[in-house]
Order: structure tokens, then C-alpha cells, then sequence
């Protein structure tokens, strides 16, 4: 409506505009026709020299078109005529006639019908030459050019009206599409997303943020979600790790020494245990609460280290080797800003999954960094994913059709990429089915160049 | 005189080049060369073969920077600066070039004239015959300098995709 309304005022000025000045020219221009005809009468009527006289008349008729309602006035001033006098006699405007004998020259306007007017002194006599005429211009052209500046007027007035109700339709409906679609999604479809546009660039963005935005939502509601499960997967290993050292010690009678040697072990990994119970709580609080999670620089072959000493612990047989290639010379190049034990449990997972499920064969651990982000790979040559089932890796609890013999509950891989997400960072996986698995982890420096 | 030539040769940068198809995978051999010349300063210039439009408006709006920046992709960038931070001390320069000849006779030009000393390339590069980078191995393999060939074990594995995890084969 407003556009319309702007839309209609421009058009107005506009049109207004043109139709006042061209109004006010055509009679500037019609008088001094007017006036050029009056000098040109008198001097064919008034000029002694009859060739002069003759040649201006056929000038004039063969040159100059008859306007509409043209008439010649040429009147002898005498001096004992009043103007009114010659006005009635010549029925011409006394008003003009004054003005003719005050300033030598005027002109007249009455209704449709311009005067101009000039003396001429011929001899002794003085005259006064009047041409008079109707402006056949002002009054039909400009007629014209008023019908059709509004009939314009109104076209484009329709035209507008049509075109702004089409693109506000056109605008809004893929909001008025949002609304609907995310009314629809609620708790128990979580899994619903926007479809993206491929031409609408604002509302393919509105459309990315908001996925974004569920993304985040959904992610933080699976992990409050599958907390029980993630905890008791998370917390398996080291309870494992601790019942079989204390069934071990009582088996028999022991010394005292080898009695410390293994509480020290148990102790370590209660310790441990502690440990991912209060990275999960972290976890479960930057999904709902919002708490931020208290983030420190580590570096990031400092995390790798310790967890590959963790996993020779608790899995002797694993050959983890690491790759280093492609260290950075800047120690600077692999510091991060992120939560060591967040980080220790994503990096423990990816480890220990490349471990298991390639039954202890080689895996190698590069590193590399460049300006912005630290990249960490992590190759397997195990039994892999099936093609079709990538998508699926991150599902809570999925796991692929060839892991049947393995034990696992399917919740490490989704909590990883929870984690890393915590830290801005990503995770790829791309695997061959029985030949093996990368895992191409990223995470943001610090000091970024 | 012989005790000069012979500073001034080991005070020279090595330049070292290397063709790349803007895949993570050949850089490699990058790689590689920066390995075999840890304790020597190196230069390397990464050469594409490209093949220079026709058309008068094309050449007129051509810039090689531009050809370049567009090839790149976001991996690739990210390998490049992988491998710049860790050869840091002894990678003098890195230079993309763009190289436009038809025949041998321009690439033995543009060996002289950016003073190579050796080529490193992929011993299969797996590239489809007829292209401009095809052209150039054989341009390659026909040169008088120094040639050497790297073998990539993951190559076929992972010539599908470009991914980084390439580099660290």
C-alpha cells in the first residue's frame, strides 16, 4: 500500500510537472508567434515601399501557416481618439491597447484567444498592429497531454497495485512457508528441517540459520537425551578397568606392595572416572543451561599423547603410531582453545574405535596445521563403513551392519561430534568397506595467523 | 675461480618444480621434496597446465591470479599452508605458475627462465589423455634436468575424493 501511495505521488509530481511547464511555454511560445506575425503585418501593410511590402506578404502567406482565428488589427493612433474609443471600434481589449501605447509593445490573453501587439510608426502617423489568434496547441495538445498523462497515471497506478500485491505474495509466502514448517517441528520431530532454496538468497540464509540454530537445538537435546546411555558407555571402561584389578588382588594373599600397586591403579582410574563424569555433566549443561564450559590453550599433541597412554593401559595390544610429518615448526601452530577433558574423551573414542574395529592393525595419528585450524587424521586400516551407512554414523546409537561382533552401544561417535562442535571444530569420516576408516578432525587456533 | 662457482651454488636456493592439478593429492610430492631437501633453502614453483582461451575478450580480462584463485579450492589452500608451516625454516618461496605452451620448446624456455634444477612429480599421475596436464608429464619425462618420480601408495584409493587426509598418505 505504501509503495503504491509513493508510487502515486512521484507519478503526480511528475505528470503535474511536465503539464505546468509545458502549459506555461506554449504560451511563451505563442506570443512570440504572435508578436513575429504582428511585425510582419505591419510591415506588408504599412511599408511604403510596396516591393519590400510585397515581398514580406509573400513571405508571410507562403511561410508562415494561417493559425486558427488569426486576425490582423492595424489601427492609426489619433491623438483625439480615447483607448476606449478605438477599443470599441475595434473591439479590442482596452487593457491591451493602453498597454501598446504605454510600453510599444504587449500582449493579451482572453479565454482561448491570444493578442499581441506592437506600434509601428509609419511617417508621421503612428499605428497599432495587433495580431490576434486562437492557440490551437494550448488547447488541443495540452488536452492530449493531460488525457493521457492520466489514463498513464491510472495504468500505472493498476499496474502497481497488481505488481506490489504479486511480490508482497511472492516475499512473504516463503516466510508465511517458514512459519507453518517450524510450527510443525516439536520435540518428538526434532529431525525436521527447512528445505533450502537454491535462488532466494535472503531466505536461503534465513532458512541455513534457523537449520543451524535446530541443529544446535537438536544436538543439545539428544545429548541431555542419551545422557544415561552416554554416561554408562563413557563410564564402562575404567569401572571394567577397576572391578578386574581388585578381582585380580583377591584372588590370592598378597604383599602389601603389590596391595598398593593396585589401589594406585584403581585410584588412577576412579580418578579417571571422575573425570568424564564431570565432562559429561559440562556436556549436559552446555546443552541446556547454557552454562560455558571453562575453556583453556592445550595443546593439541599434548591431548594425543595422553590419551594414547591412557589407551596402551587399558589396551596393550593396540599400534598406534603417530605421524609427524607434518608438524608445524611453531609450537604456537598447535595450540587450541578448548576443555582438556571434553577433548581427552572425543580424541579416546575416535582412538579407541580405530582400534577396536580393526582389530589392533596399525593406526596412524597425523597431525598438521595450517594458518587458521589444526588438523588432526586419524587412519584405520579396519573393517570400515558400509557406503550407505555414513550418513547415519552420527545417529545415537546406530551402528553399522558389520559391527555385530563388536561391542559398543553406538553413542561415542555422536558425543564426539558434540564435543568438537563445543569447540568449533569438525569431524569427517570417510571409510572404504573393508579396507578402512578416516577420521579428518579440525579444530580453530588459538592464535590464528 | 672454482672455489666461487662453487660457494655461490651452495648459497643458491634450490627451485624445485612441481606440477599440480589443484588436487590435495599432488602435493605430495610436494611433500616429498621438501623432505629430501630439509637441510637445503628451496624454492618451488607448483605449475598447472592450462590451456589460454582464444577468444580476444578472454585474453584481454585475463589474469593469471585471478585463473588461480578460482582453481583453488578450500582444501588445497588449507594443504598448502599445512605444508608452508611445517617446511617453514628452508621453503624460501612458493610460487603457483600458470603454464600456457604448447610444445617442448616453450617448457625447455620456461624451465631457463625460472632456473630449475629439478622436477618432482607423481609416477602415475592418473590423468586423462589429451589434457593440458597429460601434456605437460610429457613434457616432463622429455626434459634434460633432473627428473624425480613419486609414488603415491593411496592413490587410487583416494583419487576419487580430495581430501586432506591425501597429504598424509
Amino acid at each position: 500500500m505504501f509503495l503504491v501511495i509513493t508510487n502515486v505521488i512521484i507519478l503526480l509530481m511528475f505528470g503535474g510537472g511536465i503539464y505546468y511547464f509545458l502549459n506555461a511555454y506554449s504560451y511563451v511560445d505563442f506570443y512570440k508567434r504572435l508578436e513575429t506575425r504582428a511585425g510582419i503585418a505591419a510591415r506588408y501593410n504599412l511599408d511604403q515601399d510596396e516591393l519590400t511590402a510585397d515581398a514580406y506578404k509573400k513571405i508571410r502567406e507562403q511561410h508562415l501557416e494561417k493559425l486558427s482565428e488569426e486576425k490582423e488589427y492595424i489601427i492609426k493612433i489619433n491623438p483625439q481618439l480615447s483607448v476606449g474609443g478605438i477599443s470599441e471600434e475595434s473591439k479590442l481589449p482596452a487593457e491591451l491597447l493602453q498597454e501598446i501605447i504605454d510600453k510599444g509593445k504587449s500582449t493579451y490573453k482572453n479565454g482561448n484567444t491570444f493578442y499581441a501587439g506592437q506600434t509601428y510608426p509609419q511617417g508621421k502617423a503612428n499605428y497599432i498592429v495587433v495580431v490576434s489568434a486562437e492557440n490551437y496547441y494550448s488547447s488541443h495538445h495540452l488536452s492530449f497531454l493531460r488525457n493521457i498523462l492520466i489514463i498513464g497515471l491510472l495504468l500505472t497506478l493498476l499496474v502497481t497495485s497488481f505488481t506490489a500485491y504479486y511480490f508482497s505474495r511472492y516475499i512473504f509466502e516463503p516466510i508465511r512457508q517458514i512459519t507453518q514448517k517450524v510450527k510443525t517441528i516439536s520435540a518428538e520431530n526434532f529431525h525436521l528441517r527447512l528445505e533450502e532454496e537454491e535462488n532466494n538468497h535472503e531466505i536461503k540464509e534465513l532458512k541455513l540459520t534457523f537449520n543451524d540454530l535446530l541443529n544446535r537445538l537438536e544436538t543439545a537435546f539428544e545429548t541431555q537425551k542419551n545422557f544415561i546411555s552416554n554416561a554408562s558407555h563413557e563410564l564402562g571402561t575404567p569401572l571394567t578397568s577397576i572391578i578386574g584389578e581388585a578381582d585380580v588382588s583377591l584372588i590370592k594373599n598378597r604383599e602389601p606392595e603389590e596391595y598398593q600397586e593396585s589401589l594406585k591403579s584403581i585410584l588412577k582410574q576412579a580418578e579417571r572416572l571422575d573425570e568424564i563424569i564431570k565432562s559429561l555433566i559440562f556436556l549436559a549443561q552446555t546443552g541446556y543451561e547454557g552454562k560455558r564450559i571453562p575453556f583453556e590453550t592445550i595443546r593439541v599433541d599434548d591431548i594425543l599423547w595422553a590419551v594414547k597412554t591412557v589407551i596402551d593401559k587399558l589396551n596393550p595390544d593396540n599400534k598406534i603410531h603417530f605421524d609427524f610429518s607434518l608438524l608445524p615448526d611453531d609450537p604456537r601452530k598447535l595450540k587450541i582453545q578448548g576443555n582438556r577433558q571434553l577433548l581427552h574423551l572425543a580424541f579416546a573414542n575416535l582412538l579407541n574405535n580405530a582400534c577396536k574395529y580393526s582389530y589392533n592393525k596399525p593406526v596412524t595419528v597425523s597431525i598438521g596445521s595450517s594458518n587458521s585450524e589444526v588438523v588432526i587424521i586419524i587412519r584405520d586400516n579396519g573393517v570400515g563403513i558400509p557406503e550407505d551407512e555414513i550418513p547415519f554414523i552420527y545417529d545415537p546409537f546406530f551402528r553399522a551392519s558389520n559391527t555385530k561382533y563388536f561391542e559398543g552401544y553406538g553413542i561415542g561417535l555422536p558425543l564426539t561430534r558434540n564435543i568438537l562442535r563445543l569447540h568449533q571444530g569438525t569431524l569427517q569420516v570417510t571409510s572404504v568397506i573393508n579396507s578402512g576408516t578416516t577420521v579428518q578432525v579440525t579444530i580453530p587456533l588459538s592464535f590464528p595467523k | 675461480m672454482h672455489f666461487i662457482t662453487n660457494a655461490h651454488f651452495i648459497l643458491m636456493p634450490k627451485t624445485i618444480l612441481i606440477p599440480t592439478n589443484f588436487k590435495v593429492s599432488s602435493l605430495y610430492t610436494l611433500k616429498v621434496a621438501l623432505e629430501d631437501y630439509k637441510e637445503k633453502e628451496v624454492e618451488i614453483i607448483l605449475l598447472y597446465a592450462d590451456v589460454l582461451e582464444s577468444s580476444i575478450t578472454e585474453l584481454l580480462f585475463f589474469s593469471p591470479r585471478k585463473r588461480i584463485e578460482e582453481l583453488m579450492s578450500d582444501e588445497f589452500r588449507t594443504a598448502i599452508e599445512i605444508i608452508k608451516n611445517r617446511f617453514e625454516p628452508n621453503l624460501t618461496t612458493l610460487s603457483i605458475q600458470l603454464f600456457q605452451g604448447k610444445n617442448q620448446a616453450s617448457f625447455v624456455n620456461f624451465l631457463e627462465a625460472k632456473c630449475v634444477d629439478e622436477i618432482y612429480t607423481l609416477s602415475k599421475p592418473n590423468l586423462p589423455a589429451g589434457t593440458p596436464c597429460a601434456k605437460l608429464h610429457f613434457f616432463i619425462d622429455r626434459a634434460t634436468i633432473p627428473v624425480k618420480k613419486v609414488d603415491h601408495h593411496n592413490n587410487d584409493l583416494l583419487s576419487e575424493g580430495d581430501h586432506l587426509q591425501s597429504l598424509f598418505a
